[in-house]
């Protein structure tokens, strides 16, 4: 049976794998004093617990000295192995085992988004997420057929656990007193360890603010697990996700569980959703003769899973007009669809809309439009790129398609 | 191999010659997870009775794989700025005795995590917060218990060795007495001191800040604010530095 949420499993994978490679790569410089003998937490609590979860055979020597760091190390790795899908559901089981062997051993510098990337992860191993982005081509597998044959079932079950996330949350903010007289965001938004801006002080001071943002979010969590399902409302109820956590992130610094949660949009996309935008296809202009050009297109394609850019040397390609090409030596030109022109940041913006790795990053890319930043940035990179017209042959040509 | 080989022709045997038994497998895996969200339903439910009968049955099946602790600002979001403050009373080898000044663990924190939008502090900060909100919890709950028992409510001294006692068998106590040493490695590296023997002592400040109805006040100005505190005896600790295998 195909798993027509194919894309939306595999952006989920590549994103949570790429969460816990960030989180690891913190973790490696402190290993030895957040995992070992005199870690932070006591040592022999662990031991205890693996004990009373009857884990015993798991138990991983952190007390000897360099192992908390090879462990760090090795979970690195597994996680790019499972981002690129490179020994397929056998390396996603050890490295959720690795990751609940961490959590036993150190859970008190774990939050929210460790325990969502857990209890999230054993299902998305079962289910087909491995189809895209992949670092070798897929061989076919009768034990892996096997599964996949039940893959839907998988994905739902995805679906449900992160409903479940939601609405368990709503349920409990529906109970607390601040939460239902309106003034909780007050208090979150200024408890010294969620301030992260100034704007926080001056953005509570006001009572609309604060309200309207308590009963939306305490509206939305409850509202999520209901309007997912139907295509009318998911979109409207992930442009208030993205619009919360992107939030959260911004005025809070909950930086972890805010992308965790979004990751797991993905899923539920199918695939025909992705590929509705086939008709938004971004023809992108490239400098040939800029290696740093050549090499950011064919990293652009790597990731384009929809197969909306279309990648072109504006040197040898057929242009509209002597002005766009100038303008295009300049800063990459794009052409969508209806024929529209654009150049420098707003075509990169142009291809993170079309490629749902960037979607993430698509709020701090618009703030960055919006301020103009984007373009500042751009044109300083742009003016600075090398330029080698003499070395160039047919080898360093761009993909185009 | 052997072993793969064995499972993949016991899988394609039932796969040609059993149809029927794709469907049940499908059914099978479908009940499965129905009683699995099911459990987690009923776990993370209100307290009720069908929940208090399968307390530890329930606890059991979700701790450690299914983990759900979905409470993150519920049902109250934390209105408590909550500062951890250590300080050290360490002994030379010639015998003098030295005490430092309080040491603030939460502020570099707070100062890192809001100057960066990608910072590991915030997993330090995490893990110091739910050390004294842990200790906060059991601070209440070991008064409560004082309070309630006679024979300890009249006698101060067993109430307070009862406080010790139950304090010390805490995550978050024991917790923050291992952090005491990552904190005491770096003080005494830093400062160049090599002490012969080092105790502990940690205090939890509360700080409430103003609360809603009086938004408009000066939020940094600490006379707006509410305090109250735990402060811990000190405690002897070891092995600061990397003693393994002792």
């Amino acid at each position: 049976m195909e798993n027509k949420y194919s894309i939306g499993l595999t952006m989920t994978r590549i994103l949570i794998c790429f969460i816990i490679i960030k989180n690891m790569c913190f973790y490696l410089p402190l290993a030895e004093d957040y995992f070992g003998l005199n870690g932070i937490f006591p040592y022999e609590n662990y031991i205890e617990q693996m004990n009373f979860y009857g884990l015993k055979f798991l138990t991983y020597p952190f007390h000897i000295p360099h192992f908390p760091f090879i462990f760090i190390l090795t979970v690195i790795i597994l996680a790019t192995l499972y981002m690129l899908a490179i020994g397929g559901r056998f390396v996603g089981v050890v490295l959720y085992f690795a990751i609940i062997i961490l959590k036993i051993r150190n859970g008190f510098i774990l939050d929210g988004s460790d325990n969502v990337i857990q209890v999230v992860l054993p299902f998305l191993v079962l289910a087909d997420n491995l189809d895209h982005f992949r670092y070798f081509k897929k061989k076919t597998n009768i034990i892996s057929n096997f599964i996949s044959r039940y893959s839907v079932i998988f994905t739902f079950a995805i679906m449900i656990q992160v409903c479940f996330v939601y609405i368990f949350t709503g349920l409990a903010k529906h109970e607390g007193e601040l939460w239902r007289n309106g003034t909780a965001v007050y208090y979150t938004m200024r408890v010294r360890d969620f301030m992260a801006t100034d704007w926080n002080i001056t953005l509570t001071k006001n009572h609309y603010f604060v309200v309207i943002l308590t009963y939306f979010t305490l509206f939305w969590e409850l509202a999520f697990p209901f309007l997912v399902w139907f295509k009318k409302t998911k979109f409207w109820i992930f442009i208030g996700g993205i619009f919360l956590h992107v939030g959260i992130w911004v005025f809070m610094r909950i930086d972890n569980f805010s992308w965790v949660m979004l990751s797991t949009y993905f899923v539920f996309i199918t695939n025909d959703e992705f590929f509705s935008f086939q008709n938004k296809k971004l023809k992108v202009f490239i400098d040939g003769w800029c290696p740093v050009c050549r090499n950011f297109g064919n990293r652009i394609k790597k990731v384009d899973f929809l197969n909306l850019i279309m990648l072109e040397d504006i040197r040898d390609s057929k242009v509209p007009s002597i002005e766009f090409r100038n303008k295009g030596l300049l800063s990459m030109a794009s052409i969508d669809d209806n024929g529209k022109s654009s150049f420098g940041f707003d075509s990169i913006l142009k291809i993170a809309i079309r490629i749902p790795v960037f979607w993430l990053v698509l709020p701090i890319l618009f703030i960055l439009k919006l301020t103009k930043i984007g373009n500042y940035f751009y044109n300083e990179l742009a003016i600075k790129r090398t330029i080698i017209p003499i070395h160039c042959n047919e080898n360093c040509k761009i993909k185009t398609f | 191999m052997i072993f793969q080989n064995l499972i993949t022709s016991v899988l394609n045997i039932l796969g040609r010659f059993f149809e029927p038994a794709q469907i049940l497998f499908k059914f099978g895996i479908i009940a499965i997870l129905v009683i699995h969200f099911g459990i987690l339903f009923l776990y993370q439910l209100n307290e009720n009775p069908i929940q208090h009968e399968y307390k530890y049955k329930l606890h059991s099946y979700v701790d450690p794989f299914f983990s759900q602790a979905w409470t993150l600002f519920a049902p109250n979001p934390i209105n408590t700025n909550m500062s951890l403050l250590m300080r050290f009373n360490y002994q030379m080898e010639n015998g003098t005795s030295h005490e430092t000044e309080w040491i603030d663990i939460t502020e570099p924190l707070i100062k890192d995590r809001k100057e960066n939008f990608w910072s590991p502090a915030q997993r330090i900060s995490k893990f110091t917060q739910s050390c004294m909100s842990n200790v906060n919890d059991n601070h209440k709950l070991i008064l409560e218990q004082i309070t309630k028992v006679d024979s300890l409510a009249k006698d101060t001294i067993k109430a307070k060795s009862f406080y010790k006692n139950a304090l010390m068998t805490t995550y978050g106590h024991n917790s923050l007495l291992q952090y005491s040493k990552y904190i005491a490695r770096s003080y005494f590296s830093e400062n160049n001191i090599q002490p012969e023997r080092v105790e502990i002592r940690y205090r939890i400040l509360n700080a409430k800040f103003p609360r809603f109805s009086k938004r408009d006040e000066d939020y940094y100005n600490l006379n707006n604010y509410e305090f109250n505190e735990i402060t811990s005896d000190y405690y002897l600790i070891k092995n600061i530095f990397y003693n393994y295998g002792e």
